[in-house]
């Protein structure tokens, strides 16, 4: 089985890579003006420094504990993501879109089996 | 996949940014196939082999392609929607096992695939709703 600092290791990787996400997309919706203004937006490397972060922590449960296992829960994101778009960016949250993540997670469970 | 056709001008608009995130997932796996073939080479440990690793730097070049479509797509598309089509990228790693590495994909495995095609539908759909 997975020790739980493994898991508590994606738990948050996870929730840090849904920052990063979120980073992207601040970022992202501001992006205008010359490729240095685009290159150069703060929000954005912010997003990328953040995943970065993520995988980093992430790569460590990967390699020294059972893959099968700790790569579907990078999934988890899924949810961190949703829970952000809805707080932090005012998008809907609707039934479809929740239905659509709950598949795709355990598509991805059975995916990695 | 589905798309509801509307006759809107819209339509176009809302599929340009789903569609540069599907693109995105291509290289991401691409990019995570070579990260990890780099890795089975070295030891994390060792910073002199991580910076000097072909497979390495190859994959996080793949990965920073699939970033800058991923950023492209969100200046317009919303998070909630492009994020759970980066699932795609699960399916193409697991196809990409399948044809470089010899894995065989169980039936379980093909469930899942199908499942997370059809839960980016679903995702679409709310999209559409929302």
């Amino acid at each position: 089985m997975v020790e739980w600092y493994f898991v508590a290791m994606m738990v948050v990787a996870t929730w840090v890579g849904a920052y990063g996400a979120l980073y992207f997309k601040k970022g992202a919706q501001e992006l205008k003006g010359s490729l240095i203004k685009k290159l150069t937006n703060r929000k954005v490397w912010l997003g990328l420094l953040l995943y970065g972060i993520a995988s980093a922590i992430s790569l460590i449960p990967m390699k020294f504990s059972d893959a099968h296992i700790i790569y579907p829960m990078t999934s988890m994101s899924y949810i961190w993501v949703a829970i952000l778009s809805k707080t932090q960016l005012k998008e809907d949250l609707n039934k479809y879109k929740i239905m659509g993540i709950i598949i795709i997670i355990l598509g991805i469970f059975l995916l990695a089996k | 996949m589905m798309k509801i056709e509307t006759g809107h001008k819209k339509k176009k608009n809302w599929a340009y940014p789903i569609i540069l995130v599907m693109f995105s997932t291509f290289f991401a796996a691409f990019g995570q196939y070579f990260i990890k073939k780099g890795l089975n080479q070295i030891s994390i440990f060792s910073l002199v082999a991580l910076l000097g690793n072909f497979s390495l730097i190859f994959g996080f070049f793949l990965y920073g392609i699939g970033a800058i479509l991923v950023v492209t797509a969100l200046r317009k598309g919303k998070l909630s929607v492009l994020y759970p089509l980066i699932s795609l990228g699960f399916i193409w790693l697991a196809l990409l096992a399948a044809f470089f590495l010899g894995e065989i994909l169980s039936l379980a495995n093909w469930l899942g695939i199908a499942l997370i095609i059809l839960g980016i539908a679903f995702v679409g759909m709310g999209g559409q709703n929302g």
